[in-house]
């Protein structure tokens, strides 16, 4: 039922989009049909498979260096309170902080290769998954911690067991609101650096007024976020099944 | 009472107090257990029974005074077993890895065994791969004891396990839990359970420790001879029971309303 509505709701926003490139003049907006046969002229001559495969290739580079840093440090900074303690003001402020600010002083660090890219990259989606694995693990419970250590168990298993389990809907959340950063910040260090990849595209064909090529840039960059968030969240429905019976 | 060398718990000026705090939580408390004895502490919020617990456990250490169990320092999961108030289960464990996430010490093929057995003997076996979540009060509670008694531990330690059950659940659940230790294999755990329900100490105990708050110490040790089992020869018609029960109220009576910190002070 749900999903009959979706795709009406999916057939009148395709028709509004059409209704929109009707009023508009020729030229400045493209038409669900045009942009549809630009799609097919663009896979046909090989345009926009190259774009996509650079694109997603700094894209999971930078997305995935930051869940595997954030998740370790935002559980140092859990585990060890001192050192969170110390750092979490920095993190917040950081966090606070926009930025793609950093972008001119990374191009000069690192010029306006690949290094660039994944860097900006991992700077955006890096933030939420620190924190999230941080407050996390700041959550832990310690009632069950004491009844692990009731039972003999050692530090590693209480991590394993208590710690990690606790903090993972979390942590999942992080990595969810990390990738769509990271997904901002590809177009962004694609326009900014050396042109390329599906940000380049849109510069091309947003400065040609090629808008039907533009529309299929567009959306190929919506579908790759639709495609990693709603993976994500099936991954996070699996991985916390044992939450789905507290609701029922 | 049973001497010092073949007592299963002996406590001797055990004192505890917070980090800081000038007022101690325990203060000169003596105590043993005898194997296979259960020994209720009753007594007034405040008086340190939970601390009390979790220094037979090994989870805190005495400030001053020693502790032996089985005739050395507490080890936690080696020398005892604790079922706690709020049942603390694993929310993303199954009933079965609940019950075996207590016996890692175990090789995986005669852990799986154990726990088989234990669920079964608290008649939870139809629910060993649900989670917690979809449980009831009551089986939660037996997933909890279940944990414990796998264990085969020598001391089982209670604290307060039936507080979060309603009234009705709670007795049953006692004469239950006293019948599952019962039938459980091996020789029978001494227990020390910790409670502030007067008629939930007279039911189950070999010998009430009435604990006075503030700081914590022993108030009085008293023998409680009604015949086992009690859920066949239910001890509350006799006058003893009611003698001892008003005792017991009296005294708690007395210790609340002279507490500057409770709610009932100088009420009396």
């Amino acid at each position: 039922m749900i999903a009959l509505l979706r795709l009406g709701f999916l057939a009148g926003l395709v028709l509004l989009w059409w209704v929109a490139s009707v009023q508009v003049p020729r030229g400045l907006f493209a038409s669900p049909l045009e942009t549809a046969a630009a799609a097919g002229r663009m896979l046909a001559e090989d345009r926009l498979a190259p774009a996509l495969l650079a694109s997603l290739r700094v894209y999971a580079t930078g997305t995935l260096l930051a869940a595997g840093a954030g998740i370790a440090l935002g559980a140092a900074m859990g585990l060890w309170r001192p050192f969170g303690r110390t750092l979490d003001i920095f993190v917040y402020a950081l966090a606070a902080t926009p930025r793609v600010a950093f972008i001119p002083l990374i191009i000069t660090l690192l010029g306006l290769g690949v290094e660039a890219k994944t860097l900006i990259i991992f700077l955006g989606a890096v933030m939420p998954v620190i924190l999230n694995t941080y407050t996390g693990v700041l959550n832990t419970d310690r009632d069950l911690v004491e009844m692990a250590k009731a039972t003999g168990a050692s530090q590693g298993r209480i991590f394993w067991h208590i710690v990690l389990p606790g903090t993972l809907p979390f942590l999942l959340t992080g990595i969810r609101l990390g990738a769509t950063i990271g997904l901002i910040n590809t177009v962004v260090a694609e326009l900014y650096t050396a042109v390329t990849g599906l940000g380049g595209l849109l510069a091309l064909y947003g400065s040609r007024f090629q808008m039907a090529e533009y529309f299929v840039v567009v959306l190929t960059l919506s579908l790759i976020g639709v495609t990693v968030t709603e993976g994500l969240r099936l991954a996070e429905r699996r991985l916390t099944r044992w939450r789905a019976a507290e609701t029922v | 009472m049973t001497g010092t060398d073949d007592a299963l718990v002996s406590l001797a000026g055990v004192s505890w107090s917070f980090d800081g705090s000038p007022a101690p939580v325990l203060q000169g408390v003596d105590l043993t257990v005898a194997p296979g004895e259960v020994v209720v502490v009753l007594g007034p919020s405040g008086c340190g029974k939970t601390t009390l617990l979790r220094i037979i456990a090994g989870l805190l250490r005495p400030e001053c005074g020693t502790v032996r169990v089985s005739g050395r320092a507490p080890v936690p999961g080696q020398d005892s077993a604790i079922v706690f108030q709020g049942y603390r289960l694993l929310p993303w464990k199954t009933v079965a890895q609940n019950i075996g996430f207590a016996l890692h010490a175990l090789p995986a093929a005669e852990r799986e065994a154990r726990v088989a057995r234990y669920l079964d003997l608290v008649g939870l076996a139809k629910f060993a791969g649900a989670y917690p979540a979809a449980l009831s009060g009551g089986m939660r509670q037996r997933v909890a004891l279940a944990r414990a008694l796998a264990c085969q531990p020598r001391l089982l330690l209670m604290d307060e396990p039936f507080a979060a059950l309603d009234a009705q659940s709670r007795e049953l659940m006692q004469m239950e839990t006293m019948r599952l230790i019962a039938g459980a294999e091996g020789p029978a755990p001494g227990i020390v359970f910790v409670t502030h329900s007067v008629d939930e100490a007279l039911m189950l105990a070999d010998r009430i420790v009435l604990m006075s708050p503030r700081p914590g110490r022993i108030d009085q040790i008293l023998p409680v001879g009604f015949p086992r089992p009690r859920w066949q020869a239910d001890p509350r018609q006799a006058p003893e029971f009611a003698q001892l029960r008003q005792h017991l109220w009296d005294r708690l009576r007395a210790m609340v309303l002279s507490d500057p910190q409770s709610d009932f002070y100088g009420r009396g």
